[in-house]
């Protein structure tokens, strides 16, 4: 028993893991800015500063952070059931596009208004997030390439349709702007934060306790363990699977949505608008553990405001954040990296309580299994 | 004799930290028959796989004919002239057994002449004694064919040093007596054998020297000849294992279970189940006898509703279950073990209370579906109290126990709910004696409780030692039904299982 209240830091490892991660390439990030920049150090200072140093940094950082814990709740209800779906990135922009139809096409009072084209956006969403699994089961296609395929057919609907009946005739591409009963309301004056941020909040818990706490996230996660034994002990995997894609889709839709009617004053979105590969990375550097989704995202919208104020104020391209996130999910997604500090780690351990064994065997004489 | 294979210190730490093999030392002589024994989970196997360059040794050295060697995979291996017959056959069940012989063999033409193939199969076959039909594809083949046929491919790739990891877990008594036959006459031809095994009579009868293994350790070499049975025993477990178990005398009650003409035919068209019909009643425990793959899995797996018949019925307390689903059939009362406890038997990442309340969910939702975490907790801990599961506690993941605790936590769980029927398959296969026994005595357990039981073993020492009644399967047809109130003959229980004797339709 007192064991148990010994220090292991092999309990943190995946901890340290995702950490060290991120040292790696934040200092390999460094040494390349040495290389390209006249001013080395100031641009690091303003990368790793810049975002504390005005309110507008800071509120910048929660606005990018919004849409990335969007995408990485519902990634965290979808991936977790076991298939490696993204049909979330189609679900956010066609919830952007039927929000935006709602906005412009349909007329009702204020609250009612946002509430109605939220839900109709996050249905939508979790019907486009079910297309791969149900297709996948019929054709056997994998369901990452029919989500990736996907994706691409729904931006292309999406913008059809907003070219088709929501365009304004002249100046730049885009729609009508949209009504004040249609648009989420400002919280804090003097910034962009809108009331979508408390629907975030709400959908944080949300996850939280559906994924932790509910039977349903129980058996969507013995499901995406191990799928044979959930079928086995009784488990609908078909329509658990299915569920979790349609609940993972709706989030990715209500994000789309209140994005859209949130941030912006019109639908611009000409060009593909994909945060999945962001809610990816926030997702795993989150460790699949939602509690953790809102830290790491805010983490990764930081280091992006951080790049453009550097870029800004130093002349370097901000896409060395890109590359920053490429090596982190490099690291953390392979199973290898410090393997053989956790194996040496590991070996050592069974060696002792081996070792221990024999001394009480030796103590006891011997013969007890 | 020198030494013709030589390992020293050989250490082996899987991922996870299980240490399977802990700085063991042992020599294999040339043209002997050494035999490695152990119980389940002692690490036989992974030395084995060791010697074969399948796994790498963490510490340690092997020595080849007095040279250093190192292993990266079983090429290597081959490529020293050492073969191995794996526990589960490594051919490919579509092609021919000439087919499966050239596969993969060095000296092979680029264009495969089939009939060249046939002829050079024959060959091989006659050389050293082996009746095998060189045309036939392997799904066809029978197991013992299937062995012989992978004992071929090892000669005819030239290697001297033969390792069988268990080969006799899937023969009968009389295959298993044609297989020493032809073991000894290799032997006689100069090839060393590295037999694996943990059944005690037949080390005993084939072996030259015998090597022990307990834990992962060596607990010394012996020879054959100076070593009795008992001895051998006292050194694998420390203590004389029999299943001999006080069982209460009950008069079965009400039938639970009935299937009547179940038929099923694999992917294969192979007939797995021929119109079989059994019945079993409260208080009893039917063993289920038989070579493994004359349909014993598919019967297992049509009655929990895992697999669906071609036609026929299964009845559960008279209420026809053929056509329900697997959730239907648990929440009606049948609880089962599967066979593969890895595969389908837990989630080995979640954790032991994750694991152990799978079976009936819906008992810890509150009102509103949520999970209620201190009725988990208790009932965990209560679980794991009672069928002594070695864990540091209820949330440690399961895949971190020992072989013999996962199967304890598996049999924790589906003992706990509220089910009148248990179904369960191989339910001690490869897990050390003491939880054997200890699982043994949990079903003696439900038994006197009034539940029924289907046991299906390839162990037919634990069905004699368990079962009030052994009915024999073989191709998917029940060909004997024996009282086992005194205990069956194990021999006359081989016979069956051949297929050498039948009952006929008095079944």
């Amino acid at each position: 028993m007192n064991e148990q209240k010994k220090f292991d830091i092999m309990n943190y490892f995946s901890a340290i893991r995702i950490l060290i991660a991120i040292v790696i390439s934040l200092l390999l990030v460094f040494v390349i800015i040495f290389f390209v920049s006249d001013q080395p150090v100031y641009a690091i200072f303003k990368m790793m500063v810049g975002p504390l140093q005005t309110k507008r940094g800071l509120f910048n950082v929660l606005e990018r952070a919004t849409p990335l814990i969007f995408t990485a709740l519902a990634l965290n209800v979808s991936l977790r059931s076991g298939v490696f779906n993204i049909g979330v990135d189609g679900s956010f922009y066609m919830g952007a596009v039927i929000a935006s139809a709602f906005a412009l096409q349909v007329n009702m009072p204020n609250v009612i208004h946002q509430i109605v084209l939220i839900t109709a956006a996050g249905i939508i969403g979790g019907l486009i997030n079910t297309l791969p699994i149900m297709i996948g089961k019929y054709t056997k296609i994998d369901p990452t390439v029919l989500a990736i395929m996907f994706n691409s057919i729904f931006y292309f609907v999406g913008l059809a349709y907003v070219s088709a009946f929501l365009l304004q005739k002249g100046g730049s591409w885009g729609s009508y702007y949209f009504p004040d009963s249609a648009r989420l309301g400002n919280l804090i004056r003097g910034t962009s934060m809108h009331w979508g941020f408390v629907i975030m909040l709400f959908t944080i818990v949300f996850v939280i306790v559906l994924m932790e706490k509910s039977s349903f996230g129980y058996k969507v996660r013995l499901t995406g363990a191990n799928p044979n034994f959930a079928k086995y002990v009784g488990i609908k995997t078909v329509l658990v699977v299915i569920g979790a894609q349609f609940i993972g889709g709706f989030i990715g839709g209500m994000g789309g949505a209140i994005e859209m009617v949130g941030m912006y004053k019109r639908f611009q979105w000409q060009s593909q608008v994909s945060y999945v590969w962001d809610g990816l990375l926030v997702h795993m550097l989150a460790n699949e553990n939602p509690f953790f989704i809102p830290i790491t995202a805010i983490f990764i919208a930081y280091l992006r405001v951080g790049a453009e104020i550097m870029s800004r104020s130093a002349r370097l391209d901000p896409e060395i954040v890109a590359f920053l996130q490429g090596i982190v999910i490099l690291l953390v997604a392979s199973e290898r990296f410090l393997y053989t500090f956790k194996k040496r780690h590991e070996q050592k351990l069974s060696l002792q309580q081996a070792k221990k064994a024999e001394e009480k065997a030796a103590l006891e004489g011997g013969n007890s299994i | 004799m020198d030494n013709l294979l030589e390992l020293k210190n050989v250490t082996k730490i899987y991922e996870g930290g299980v240490l399977a093999n802990h700085n063991i030392s042992f020599s294999v002589r040339e043209g002997e028959i050494h035999a490695l024994v152990g119980e389940n989970g002692a690490g036989k196997s992974t030395l084995m796989k060791i010697l074969y360059g399948m796994e790498s040794i963490t510490s340690g050295q092997i020595f080849l004919r007095g040279k250093e060697v190192k292993f990266s995979s079983s090429k290597d291996a081959i490529a020293h002239g050492i073969g191995m017959v794996h526990q589960h056959f490594m051919l490919v069940d579509s092609f021919t057994g000439a087919e499966n012989l050239m596969l993969g063999y060095s000296g092979a033409r680029f264009f495969s002449n089939k009939k060249a193939d046939i002829e050079e199969t024959n060959a091989v076959a006659k050389k050293y004694g082996f009746v095998i039909d060189a045309r036939r594809r392997v799904r066809d083949m029978g197991v013992s064919m299937k062995q012989k046929l992978e004992i071929m491919k090892i000669l005819y790739r030239g290697s001297k040093i033969i390792i069988l990891d268990e080969p006799t877990a899937v023969l009968t008594p009389q295959e298993t007596e044609e297989l020493f036959e032809r073991l000894i006459e290799l032997k006689k031809s100069g090839m060393t054998i590295i037999f694996i095994s943990h059944k005690l009579n037949e080390v005993k009868r084939i072996s030259d020297r015998i090597t022990v293994l307990k834990s992962g350790k060596t607990m010394g070499t012996y020879n054959t000849a100076d070593i009795s049975e008992e001895d051998i025993s006292n050194l694998m477990v420390g203590r004389v294992i029999s299943f001999e178990y006080d069982k209460t005398p009950l008069v079965s009650g009400k039938e639970l279970l009935r299937t009547e003409h179940l038929k099923y035919k694999d992917m294969f068209g192979v007939i797995k189940l021929n119109d079989l019909s059994l019945s079993l009643h409260e208080k009893e425990i039917v063993g289920i006898a038989g070579v493994e793959g004359n349909g014993q899995n598919e019967l297992v797996e049509i009655i929990t509703a895992n697999l669906r018949a071609l036609s026929g019925k299964v009845f559960y307390k008279g209420e026809d279950i053929t056509d329900k689903s697997i959730g239907d059939v648990r929440r009606r009362g049948i609880a089962s073990i599967p066979e593969d406890r890895m595969f389908n038997g837990c989630a080995g990442n979640m954790s032991i209370s994750e694991n152990i309340i799978a079976a009936d969910i819906s008992t810890f939702e509150d009102k509103n579906k949520l999970l209620n975490k201190n009725r988990i907790k208790n009932y965990s801990k209560e679980l794991i109290k009672k069928f002594e599961v070695k864990t540091k506690d209820e949330n440690q993941m399961i895949k971190s126990l020992s072989g013999g605790n996962i199967q304890k936590a598996i049999v924790a769980r589906e003992f706990s709910t509220s089910s009148d029927l248990l179904i369960l398959n191989q339910p001690t296969r490869g897990i050390d004696i003491g939880s054997i026994s200890f699982i043994h005595h949990k079903i003696l357990e439900m038994r006197d409780a009034g539940k029924g039981i289907l046991l299906v073993s390839s162990d037919l020492n634990e069905l004699i030692a368990l079962a009030d009644r052994i009915l024999v399967m073989y191709k998917g047809r029940i060909v004997a039904s024996m009282d086992n109130k005194t205990k069956v003959n194990e021999q006359e229980l081989g016979l069956y299982m051949l297929g050498i004797k039948d009952q006929g339709e008095a079944v």
